[in-house]
């Protein structure tokens, strides 16, 4: 036996040999273009994210030895991840119903975290789907199975859950969007199966019911994320194939799509996200693309696709935009986060740089 | 000295080479244009020891198993996956490490998602443990076996035309008892056609099977007898139309023949021959939800039809008495009505007409049942269905019969409570002229503790025999409990049971219970009986560890016509896996005492050990 591995590694040396086999490295796909926008904005690829791995900083030789003898560890990597929060201090937070927990990528000090609570005969979370963050990077998750709210501190401790009943059960039917206002004290959660959005007080207490079933105005059909900024409430009307634009007491704005196959319509709309220009992105699930309005509701642009390369989507979910304008696109079926970065006017106009 | 040296220098290099083998993964390998390949696999090393009949020997060496998978042009033209072991450990036999296996598994598919698809495949190993039956005992007697199998396959699936499958198979497979002399074997050829056609709302399908074992086997029970040499030969060949009706109804024909032909020599020879032609044809509707009606119709020339191929398979000794002279014609029809949602009755009659052992009996069978679930909150989870049957001969009536049926599944206080009583009595065979009754019960509870914190326990049993004929009974208890605390578990059992069984290659299996006894020639049965209990503990104590342990005892006893034979095995076992990302630490404690044979038979004791090493890689 010892002497077959030499015979073999001599054999694939062999030139007549060598001349044929060549060993395919899985080499890195290029990045898609740049996406060029009107008035010189633009749209940049940056990267992608799916493991503990990214997380990683540079490797020591002691690193790099026991990697060779031992073998890389397992990374911890998303399964079917949903929705993504960024908080203060640049985490990725992401939603992982598949692996029923949370991941917390922390890529500037090298660490990750996996929070879950599958084995607790309390409280025990089911299925998370959506995330949200308060001004404290509390950390908010819906269940939609155990119809509760779960919230964690930053470092992923577990505090404490809203809307649990006190046989153990859940207030809510199916929550499923979060959105945490820290200024005014509010939470607002969906909850599909009602067709209502609910406003509570940082306690958990009701302070408000927005909405009832139908397809006129402040009605909704199954809504699903949404996303408060500024004096806004954007609720995604799911099966009405709509976004719907409400104030802050539920009160009728406007709304962006309808149901269709082109440019502008929606077909399984589900994150939405602002960028700093006040543009409304809107991931669009089956379709595989975000697209981009503008606040009157017009369409801008849209980017993606389906497919499993860089800048495609395999139905993408979440999505979130921070403070940089950089773009986090949870693309599900993928099993990965994709970062893109938009470049508006003000930040051209000040020097910024690709 | 300078030998040991040298061959730790070898195994040193050896190892080098292969860790430097594998830097260059998570690629995949070309070669020309068109053939890719992946290679993944695991090599170690592993240093084992054992006794023997009071000797023992050491040994060490490498192990190892890979996976290579690839394809030619594209996947769907051709791909294949060959996987080799060596020296692998039999860690997850029930007999432990006793040996080590060496073989190799292998497929290759043709033209995948195309009209024409292909299939060949290969498997061979060696000195493998198996486990030779004993009815009523978990363990069995440990048995060494070497198999090789090679099968290849094709179909035509072209549209609107009838699709057709074709296989053709080899099968051999060699075994010894541990601690008995002389070595079992069987070869199995088959061939198998298929084909389908759907045509203006009818489905036909056509079938032929062809099969021949060859078996071998020593009566190792029996010292001084000579080897039992069978040959059977079984072409079975069938077709069948479906339609649909009106009134949400369909029907369908069917017609089966299946001849053979069977060879059997010990120190005397026996060659028997025969085949058997069954019709079937029924229709059922389905006019309103609450009702449905079915009528059936079906003649048999042989009780051959009746028999379970897995008989004819292992190479049982089939001597049917007078198997040639049975005729069986029967017609019936079956109505059930549901009245309300948690109630429903059922009705049928069958005439039957049937010739055995020269005579003609004729009897017809009524039947009615009820089927009730509870809806009230304090009974929730009870259902009952019983029902009579009566069956009336020319002659005489049989009595009448009686079917119940009680279940009961709850949850109680934290407590899950299931149980079940089956009770039948004087139901018909197989053959008219005989009858059976049984009963068989369950009872088993589940309660969650606390955190991952489970307890269970059960009970079960049946008894089955033929009315008014004594000798035919069969039964079987068992208790079980275990506790679960995490990835940690305990478990313990305890069973006995009796009954008749008939001698094969595979081991002892227990005769159909809706073929009398009488349908055999006497010295082809044996009477069992037998008990065994056990322990088994596993524990997760770490992320990367896992040990198992388990104690197992059984005793058995066979009483054939002419000797009475002991069987008896003891075994203790011990495994434990340790990982470090692609390195696995793996042990293994293995210790068997197993006697066959005469009372005070001596036993044969074997411990075998090992601890070594793995590594996994992903070549390419």
């Amino acid at each position: 036996m010892g002497a077959l591995l030499p015979l073999i590694a001599c054999l694939l040396l062999t030139p007549s040999w060598a001349a044929k086999v060549k060993v395919n490295e899985k080499t890195a796909e290029p990045p898609p273009p740049d996406l060029l926008l009107e008035g010189g904005r633009k749209l940049h690829y940056e990267r992608s994210f799916n493991s503990e791995k990214e997380t990683e900083g540079k490797r020591g030789f002691f690193t790099k030895l026991v990697d060779v003898v031992a073998g890389e560890p397992d990374h911890p990597h998303l399964v079917r991840p949903y929705s993504i929060a960024v908080d203060s201090r640049g985490r990725a937070v992401v939603s992982d119903p598949g692996a029923n927990g949370i991941h917390i990528f922390d890529f500037e000090n090298h660490k990750y975290k996996f929070i879950e609570r599958r084995d607790k005969d309390k409280d025990r979370m089911r299925s998370p789907q959506c995330v949200a963050l308060d001004a404290q990077d509390n950390i908010y998750v819906t269940d939609s199975e155990s119809g509760k709210i779960f919230v964690f501190e930053p470092s992923g401790k577990f505090r404490r859950t809203i809307g649990s009943l006190k046989g153990g059960e859940g207030y809510f039917k199916r929550p499923t969007g979060i959105a945490v206002d820290s200024a005014a004290q509010r939470i607002y959660i969906t909850d599909t199966l009602r067709d209502t959005v609910f406003v509570l007080d940082m306690n958990g207490s009701v302070l408000q019911k927005i909405g009832r079933r139908g397809n006129g105005n402040v009605e909704f059909n199954l809504p699903t994320e949404l996303l408060v900024h500024d004096q806004n409430l954007f609720v995604v009307d799911a099966m009405n194939f709509r976004v719907q634009f409400l104030d802050r007491l539920g009160a009728f704005q406007t709304e962006v799509g309808g149901i269709g196959d082109s440019s502008g319509t929606m077909f399984r709309p589900k994150g939405i996200a602002v960028d700093s220009e006040g543009h409304l992105y809107v991931v669009d699930g089956l379709w595989g693309v975000v697209q981009v309005f503008d606040q009157q509701g017009r369409l801008l642009y849209y980017f993606g696709g389906r497919g499993t390369g860089n800048g495609a989507f395999q139905l993408p979910a979440g999505l979130f935009i921070d403070r940089d304008d950089r773009i986090f696109v949870v693309d599900s079926y993928n099993r990965r986060i994709q970062v893109f970065r938009y470049f508006g006017l003000p930040k051209q106009a000040q020097g910024g740089r690709p | 000295m300078w030998q040991k040296s040298s061959t730790i220098r070898n195994l040193c290099c050896a190892l080098a080479g292969v860790f430097l083998l594998a830097l260059p993964a998570v690629a995949q390998l070309q070669v020309g244009d068109y053939l890719r390949m992946n290679l993944n696999g695991s090599m170690g090393f592993n240093y084992g020891g054992g006794i023997n009949g009071g000797l023992s020997d050491h040994s060490m060496g490498f192990t190892g198993n890979g996976v290579l998978t690839g394809s030619y042009y594209s996947p769907s033209f051709l791909n294949f996956s060959v996987s080799p072991f060596y020296n692998r450990e039999q860690s997850n036999s029930v007999f432990g490490s006793l040996a080590n296996t060496t073989g190799v598994s292998s497929d290759v598919n043709l033209f995948n998602g195309s009209h024409f698809p292909g299939s060949v495949s290969y498997n061979k190993a060696f000195n493998s443990i198996g486990s030779f039956g004993v009815p009523g005992s978990d363990l069995g007697l440990a048995e060494r076996t070497n198999t090789q199998s090679f099968t290849v396959g094709w179909s035509a699936f072209v549209p609107d035309f009838p699709t057709f499958s074709a296989s053709y198979g080899i099968d051999d497979s060699s075994n010894s008892i541990v601690g008995e002399a002389g070595t079992d074997a069987v070869t199995n050829r088959t061939l198998n056609l298929l084909s389908t056609y759907r045509w203006d709302g009818f489905m036909m399908t056509g079938q032929f099977q062809h099969r021949n074992t060859d078996a071998n086997f020593t009566q190792f029970l029996e010292e001084g007898e000579a080897p039992i040499t069978t040959t059977t030969s079984s072409n079975s060949y069938g077709a069948t139309i479906q339609h649909a009706l009106p009134l949400a109804g369909s029907f369908g024909v069917s017609w089966n023949r299946l001849s053979y032909a069977y060879n059997y020599q010990d120190s005397t020879s026996d060659h028997n021959s025969g085949s058997s032609d069954t019709v079937n044809g029924s229709a059922a509707f389905h006019p309103t939800d609450k009702l449905a009606v079915s009528f059936n119709a079906t003649y048999n020339d042989s009780l051959l039809g009746s028999i379970p191929q897995t008989l004819l398979s292992n190479g049982a000794q089939i001597d049917l008495t007078e198997a040639s002279s049975f005729r069986s014609v029967l017609v019936g029809t079956d109505v059930f009505y549901q009245i309300f949602k948690t109630l429903g009755v059922h009705a049928d009659v069958a005439h039957e007409d049937q010739t055995f052992l020269g005579q003609t009996y004729s009897a017809t069978q009524f039947g009615g049942s009820v089927n009730f679930n509870f809806d009230h909150s304090l009974l929730k989870g009870l259902s009952f269905s019983v029902g009579v049957v009566d069956t009336a001969q020319q002659a005489t009536n049989t009595g009448l019969g009686f079917v119940g049926n009680v279940n009961y599944d709850r949850k109680f206080y934290g407590w899950d409570v299931g149980a079940n009583f089956s009770y039948a009595q004087n139901v018909q065979t197989a053959m008219l002229v005989y009858t059976t009754s049984s009963y068989s019960y369950l009872a088993s509870l589940r309660r969650r503790i606390g955190e991952r914190k489970y307890f269970m326990a059960g009970y079960s049993g049946s008894h089955s025999g033929i009315s008014a004929n004594s000798g035919t009974t069969s039964g079987a208890q068992r208790l079980w409990t275990g506790f679960i605390y995490r990835g940690n578990s305990l478990n313990a059992y305890y069973d006995k049971s009796n009954g008749l069984a008939i001698y094969t290659n595979a081991g002892l299996l227990p005769v159909p219970a809706t073929l009398p006894a009488q349908a055999f020639a006497p010295n082809s049965l044996t009477s069992y009986s037998s008990k065994g209990y056990g322990v088994s503990l596993g524990l997760n104590p770490t992320r990367r560890l896992v040990v198992s342990a388990s104690y197992g005892k059984s005793d058995g006893s066979t009483i054939e016509p002419t000797l009475s034979i002991y069987t008896n095995n003891t075994l203790i076992n011990a495994t434990m896996q340790y990982r470090l990302r692609k390195i696995f630490v793996n042990g293994g404690f293995t210790r068997l005492q197993q006697s066959a044979g005469t009372a005070g038979t001596s036993p044969v004791m074997v411990t075998s050990y090992y601890i070594g090493f793995s590594r996994w890689f992903n070549f390419f």
